[in-house]
Parts: structure tokens; C-alpha cells; sequence
């Protein structure tokens, strides 16, 4: 099996810009077995070859013409020569399937393309399409000083592009076998680094999409030091080249997500996400700001936004249907432009940039379960020098509906997990209310029979009065006592949240409650510094002073209550408040039933404490759970999402 | 006069059951929950003639557990059944163990206490009805085995 054939398998086919190359380093002997001229001196314009258009220094272009001998043949021809070069490049490819650091693979491509072409001097340079320059990657040769590493290329410059703008503008390779007789392109990019080169070759570098992403240059001091099959053999490299670059960005894209995929997973603090989500899009996409609106109340509303926007989050809002963005969220369809001003549906009520700025478009729609969530759009700005265009590719577009189609299966995941919340609360709700009456009747009943034995014709005297008006009055105070509990546990599942920080709240509250304690002892252990969370402060006590009111009440003969707070190892952005005793525990099967309203095993009371205690826990997005060992004592552990844990940074707090 | 148990966990309601029907003469004894009325009713000698309890106490189902066992020391008390809002399930469930009535606690308007006292007088009369009818179906049973042997 020919190497050739091995390389073509290697490199993405649609890439080569023609099947074979003819893998000869002997300059003349490759010329004339394909019968071309090669004068010294002048630049090389074989006569099938050439492409003349609008007076530009003549250049080679890459055909699509087959050479006119087999490729064999002419390997064979030159020999140990050619092998060499199928060698270095079988080297080059080998590095490209192993998937090694970039750098190296780019430094290896020059190297090779040095040794290939016989050129002193070779670089890669990428193009900057936010900047519109060329800026060097990679170089190969000697000479290459910091400085001259550091210089750009302005390609938006309209004159004296220089070989290498030519080339990156135009998608044509270049090759000169003089550069001190093209005027044209004489005042080079290459020309400020070098002064003594001479002969040059520039290829562009093209991504998947045919978009230019860069050119590969080298260059001689000889004159005509080379010709067009070292052209093609440049080609060749700079396509490996380019394949690399593109796969080695998709691989960056492909973290980016998989990280972003796992934060969309965990994390509960929607703003922070969504926030998250237009930063990521704005780096992938290599856009220049991205805005992210929700449907909130049949109306798009600003929910993210990175630039200009920035400060209309929540205040922007579009009617469904106005707007290109409304026109997206109405129709649950993508649009993709260039020139917004030109679609009949721009409105230009809330803009990134000024209109005559934008240079590309693109808004997906956010997809949930069912219906049209919103809207995700990213924004690129026109360069001045419109000789070059940078719009967003199919591709970019699934990339932008996929983060899209996420940001959507996370708000119907949250929608379902309040909607959950609110449907435990309701049934506790319910089931509160259904005993509470029960209770208030059994006292009511109480009352009627008072109330009715004073009023019998043989009025009681004395003592028997007194038992029984005082039966009336504690009955009524039952009932009111009764009634606040359950306005308490009405009004515990809608906490008012405030930033508030938890250790410091603990130290202090626990002070206060070992005054109180008497035999019991509480103990309070942390390693954290600082943990702020939104929250009701008030509320949070009450759930402390329940749980060891209750551990008090189980340890009549004294006992530890050991409280600490911790950060959580499953989930870091959580907390977790461990309140235990030494008294005896619950069982297994009553673990879960001590959390219903008016289950006690206490004769005083209500029996309401862990049920107020597992509300308010709720609505602090939180969860509550027993998990001591029966004879032990018992272990309550209280899970709190938290904004910030540790020590304070210097960053100023979202409001 | 008959001799009847109020089962209520409710102290003051236990009580004030008690006066009202101690007013019409009748020998009175308490018990807080199904557990200890259970006992009563197996200590008692003769047994009990009427059983008040409440539906609710340590379960849902203690007024039950109540009944069944006042009937099985003796088949002819009357139990009636005390409830806090009527639920006609629970009411049917109530007769079909043999309750002789059950009665709401919180009827706006009702005094519960002289409904129950009533009903506690009506179940006593039935029951001297049924009392005498048995006591009849006995004799009759004794005559034919005597007629028999002869």
C-alpha cells in the first residue's frame, strides 16, 4: 500500500486541495518530468497554472488538474529524496492522529515544511477576526526574536497588504520567487520581519466551514528557491496544519461544555447560572455579547446579559412577536442573519450595539418540556473594513441551541422541584388543618359542656365554680395557643429571605440558649468561617431552639446536645447544621412520621415542633432528616443551600 | 340507673360527661384512651350497661377498638360512639359493629350533652325490651326441652 495513499487516509480528504502531490524535493528534476519551465529570476507563472485577475502580481494557484504523471512514477524517480519527504510526512500525520499538545504538532509541521521546501525561515499566523490582524503562532527557523514575534498585521489596512493579507483575504496561496520585484506586495508583513528574504510562499489555512483561519508562510534568501510543487507540498502542511487548529478549538468548545454541563446540573442559584451560560456562549462562539431573555408572564423579559445590556436586566422586555428576538420566541424558530436592518422583522428596541455595528445575528430559541422558554442570542460587530465578513455558521447555531436546549432543561427542572415543594407543603398544609380542627373542636366541645353546667339550675358552689370557670379559660387559651401554632406553620413556608451570615448567628443564639439549658450542655463546632445565606434569621432560631427543646426534653437526667455546621462533600455549595444528643433515639420506622404535624410521644404540646421545623427547612431550600442510631440518641441533619462559604472575598455581593 | 364507662382523652370532657349524666342517676366511671378503657371494661363486674367513647384518641380507630371490646365481655352493652366531625363512613362502620348510635361533638347549636343523655336513656329502654325478650325466648327454650323429656 502506497504512503501516499496512507496519507490520504489520514488527512481529511476534503481538505487536499487535489489528490495526489507529487513528493519530490529535487526542484529541477520534479519540473522537468512534469514538463514545466523554470527560469531563473523571474517568479514562476506556469502558463496552465496561472490565475491573472484584475493586475495582481500573478500568483500559482492550487488546481484541481491532476499532474501529468502517475505519482509513482515520480517518486520512483527521485528516490531516496521523495521517500524522505513521504517519511516527514507520515511523522506529521502520526502526530496529528496521537492528539498531542498543539504547540508541538504546529512546531513539527514547520519544521517539516522547512525541510520539505528547503526554506530558511517559516511561521504560522492565525487571523483575529475581532481585531482584524494576523497575529504569529507558531515559527520555525532562525532569527525570531521577541519582538518581532510580538508584531501584528493589520489587514483592515487597505493598502500594501502584504503577501500574507493577500493570501489571508483572499484564500490564494502565493508564491514568489522575488519579492524585491513585486511591488505589489513588497511592503510585506514578512518584509518588516526579514529584511534579507527574497523568495516567499504563503497558503492559507482553512477550517471546516472554509472559513480562513490563518496563513502558513516561509521563506528564502535565494532567489526562486521555489516552485510550484513545493507550493503544493505547503498546501498539503498547511491543511494538516489547519485540521489540528480547528480540532484542537473543538476541544477546547467541547470542555467549556462539559463543564458548563455539570454546573447546569448542580448548581441551584439560577441568576449565577444563567449568567454563566451567556459568558460561556459569548467564548465559544467568539461573539461579541450574548443576552438571554425568559418568558416570564407572556413576555420576554432580560434575564443575563454580558455588555451594554448589562444594566437592563429584568427592564427589558419585548411583546411576543416584536422584534426579531419576539419573532423567535413566538415561532419557536432560530433566525441567522448578517444585516438585521434588511429583515422586516427588526425592531432595534434593545441592542447590544447600534444597529449599523451589528455584523451578525443569531438567536435560538430556549426549549423547554413543552413550550418556547425564551430566547438566546449572540451578537457580532461589524468591522469597519467590511472586506471581510465573520458571520455565524450552521454550525454555531446547533453549538447555540444545544446550550440553548440545556439553560431550558434546567428551568423545567426547577419548575418541577418548586412545583414539588409546593405540592409536600400543601398536603402538610392540609393535613394541619384537618387535625387542628379536630383539636379546636374537642375544646370547643369542652366549653359548650362548662359553660352549661354553670348555667343548671342547681348552680354549683364554691370549688366546683371555680373548676369550672377555670376549665373555660383553659380551654380558650388552648385554642388560642393552638391557632398560633398553626398561623406559624402557615407562615413558615414563605420565609422572608435576607443575606445573612449563619456562623456568627449560631455562636450568638447558642450563648443565648445555654443560658436557659441548665443541666444540658450544648457544644458548637465549625471549621468554617463565614457562611452566607439567604435566609430568615428569626425563623432559623426557631428551628435550633425546637430541635433542642425536643433533645432536652428526651434527656431528663442531662445529657450533650452537640450542634456543628459543616460544608457538604457531595455538594459543595451546600451546608449542613448537625444537631445530636445523647439521649435514646428513634426508632427505624418512626423516622420519617416524627416530621407530621401533631405526632408527639410528649403529653404536654402539640406535637407541631418538627413539623414547623421541616417547613421552615423547606423554604429555605433546604432539607431535613433524622438519621441518628435508636439507643444513641438522636441526629437531626439540616441541609442549606449557601451563596458564599468561607472566608469573605473582596468581591462585592450580588444583590 | 344503669352503670356506664366514658372514654374521652380529653380530662374536662370526661368530666363534664360525667355530671350530666350523674344528674340522671346513673354510676359513672372514666378512662383516658382505648388502652385503659379496655381494661375497665374486663374488670368490671357486673359488666358495664353503656359505653360512651370518642372516636379519636390514640388513633383514628380507638372508639372502635372500644367497642369491640364492650361487646365482647358482654354482647348486650349499648356503645355509643362520640365523634368529632361526622363522617358518614365512619358512622356506618360505627352500626355495622353494632353501636347502638354514635353522636357529633360540634353540631352548631346542640347541646351535645342532653342529646347524649337521651340517647342514653332510649338505648337503656331498648336494651330492657331486648333483656326481657331473651328472657322469654329462655323460658320458652326450658318449657319445650321440659315438654320433650316427657
Amino acid at each position: 500500500m502506497s504512503a501516499g495513499m496512507l496519507i490520504s487516509v489520514v488527512l481529511n480528504p476534503d481538505n487536499l486541495h487535489s489528490a495526489w502531490y507529487p513528493f519530490t524535493v529535487g526542484k529541477r528534476q520534479a519540473c522537468s518530468s512534469l514538463g514545466i519551465g523554470y527560469a531563473k529570476g523571474d517568479t514562476i507563472v506556469p502558463s496552465e497554472l496561472s490565475d491573472k485577475n484584475e493586475g495582481d502580481t500573478p500568483v500559482t494557484t492550487k488546481g484541481s488538474q491532476q499532474p501529468k504523471e502517475d505519482l509513482w512514477e515520480v517518486v520512483e524517480g527521485s528516490n531516496d529524496l521523495a521517500k524522505a519527504s513521504l517519511l516527514s510526512f507520515y511523522s506529521v500525520s502520526k502526530l496529528l492522529s496521537a492528539f498531542p499538545d498543539i504547540n508541538a504538532l504546529m512546531k513539527a509541521t514547520l519544521e517539516e515544511a522547512l525541510k520539505s521546501v528547503g526554506a530558511e525561515r517559516g511561521f504560522i499566523a492565525l487571523i483575529n477576526y475581532h481585531t482584524g490582524e494576523l497575529k504569529i503562532g507558531w515559527t520555525a527557523g532562525h532569527g525570531w526574536t521577541d519582538e518581532k514575534l510580538s508584531v501584528r498585521f493589520d489587514l483592515s489596512g487597505s493598502v500594501g497588504r502584504g503577501a500574507e493579507g493577500h493570501v489571508a483575504l483572499t484564500g490564494k496561496p502565493y508564491l514568489s520567487g522575488d519579492i524585491t520585484k513585486d511591488q505589489y506586495h513588497s511592503s510585506c508583513f514578512r518584509c518588516l520581519l526579514f529584511e534579507n528574504t527574497v523568495s516567499c510562499m504563503v497558503v492559507p489555512l482553512k477550517g471546516r466551514d472554509g472559513k480562513i483561519i490563518g496563513v502558513l508562510s516561509v521563506s528564502s534568501e535565494h532567489q526562486n528557491a521555489f516552485d510550484e510543487n513545493d507550493l503544493r507540498i505547503l498546501c498539503a502542511l498547511a491543511d494538516v496544519a489547519a485540521v489540528a487548529i480547528s480540532a484542537a478549538d473543538y476541544h477546547a468548545r467541547e470542555q467549556k461544555l462539559i463543564e458548563l454541563g455539570m454546573e447546569l446540573a448542580s448548581q441551584t442559584d439560577i441568576e449565577a447560572l444563567l449568567d454563566e451560560v451567556v459568558a460561556v456562549a459569548v467564548e465559544i462562539l467568539q461573539a461579541d455579547d450574548c443576552s438571554l431573555f425568559l418568558i416570564d408572564d407572556s413576555k420576554l423579559v432580560l434575564k443575563a446579559s454580558r455588555g451594554a445590556l448589562k444594566g437592563q436586566v429584568g427592564k427589558a422586555v419585548y411583546e411576543l412577536g416584536e422584534g426579531l428576538t419576539g419573532w423567535v420566541a413566538l415561532h419557536a424558530q432560530p433566525i441567522r442573519l448578517s444585516d438585521v436592518r434588511s429583515d422586516p422583522r427588526w425592531k432595534g428596541r434593545y441592542t447590544e450595539f447600534p444597529a449599523e455595528q451589528i455584523g451578525a445575528f443569531l438567536a435560538v430559541p430556549v426549549m423547554g418540556q413543552k413550550s418556547c422558554r425564551g430566547v438566546l442570542r449572540v451578537i457580532r460587530k461589524r468591522h469597519p473594513d467590511s472586506s471581510y465578513t465573520n458571520p455565524f455558521t450552521p454550525d454555531d447555531q446547533n453549538l447555540l441551541h444545544m446550550l440553548a436546549s440545556q439553560v431550558g432543561a434546567v428551568l423545567d427542572r426547577v419548575e418541577l422541584q418548586e412545583r414539588l415543594i409546593e405540592a409536600e407543603r400543601m398536603a402538610a398544609l392540609g393535613e394541619m388543618s384537618a387535625r387542628t380542627a379536630h383539636m379546636l373542636g374537642n375544646k370547643i366541645f369542652t366549653l359548650k359542656g362548662a359553660l352549661k353546667e354553670l348555667k343548671h339550675i342547681d348552680l354549683p358552689q364554691g370549688e366546683e365554680r371555680e373548676r369550672l370557670f377555670s376549665a373555660i379559660e383553659c380551654s380558650i387559651k388552648e385554642m388560642e395557643e393552638l391557632l398560633q401554632e398553626f398561623r406559624y406553620f402557615v407562615k413558615s413556608a414563605k420565609a422572608e429571605k435576607n443575606l445573612l451570615e449563619l456562623i456568627s448567628l449560631m455562636h450568638e443564639f447558642i450563648e443565648q440558649l445555654r443560658r436557659t439549658t441548665g443541666d444540658v450542655a450544648i457544644s458548637f463546632v465549625t471549621h468554617l468561617d463565614e457562611v452566607w445565606i439567604e435566609g430568615d434569621a428569626e425563623r432559623l432560631k426557631r428551628c435550633i431552639s425546637e430541635l433542642v427543646e425536643n433533645a432536652i426534653h428526651f434527656m431528663p437526667d442531662g445529657g450533650t446536645i452537640s450542634i456543628s455546621i459543616e460544608q457538604s462533600k457531595a455538594r459543595p455549595n451546600e451546608v449542613l447544621i448537625t444537631v445530636s444528643d445523647t439521649g435514646v433515639g428513634i426508632p427505624e420506622e418512626k423516622k420519617e412520621k416524627i416530621f407530621e404535624p401533631f405526632y408527639s410521644t410528649r403529653a404536654q404540646g402539640l406535637g407541631l415542633g418538627l413539623a414547623i421545623v421541616k417547613s421552615i427547612v423547606q423554604a429555605h431550600g433546604g432539607t431535613i432528616e433524622e438519621v441518628g442510631e435508636y439507643g444513641k440518641g438522636a441526629k437531626f441533619v439540616i441541609t442549606l443551600p449557601a451563596k458564599r462559604i468561607g472566608k469573605q472575598t473582596s468581591r462585592v455581593e450580588r444583590e | 340507673m344503669a352503670r356506664i364507662l366514658v372514654v374521652d382523652d380529653e380530662p374536662m370532657a370526661r368530666e363534664l360527661i360525667k355530671r350530666r349524666l350523674e344528674r340522671d342517676g346513673h354510676i359513672v366511671d372514666t378512662a383516658e384512651n382505648e388502652l385503659i378503657a379496655q381494661q375497665k371494661i374486663s374488670e368490671a363486674d357486673p359488666p358495664y350497661d353503656v359505653v360512651v367513647t370518642d372516636m379519636v384518641m390514640n388513633s383514628e380507630m380507638s372508639g372502635l377498638e372500644v367497642l369491640k371490646a364492650a361487646l365482647l365481655r358482654d354482647i348486650f352493652t349499648e356503645v355509643i360512639v362520640l365523634t368529632a366531625y361526622g363522617s358518614i363512613a365512619n358512622a356506618v362502620e360505627c352500626m355495622k359493629r353494632g353501636a347502638y348510635d354514635y353522636v357529633e361533638k360540634n353540631i352548631p347549636g346542640v347541646d351535645v350533652y342532653d342529646l347524649l343523655a337521651m340517647k342514653v336513656e332510649r338505648a337503656l329502654e331498648e336494651r330492657k325490651g331486648i333483656l326481657e325478650t331473651v328472657k322469654r325466648l329462655r323460658l320458652a327454650e326450658r318449657l319445650l326441652s321440659q315438654a320433650e323429656e316427657r
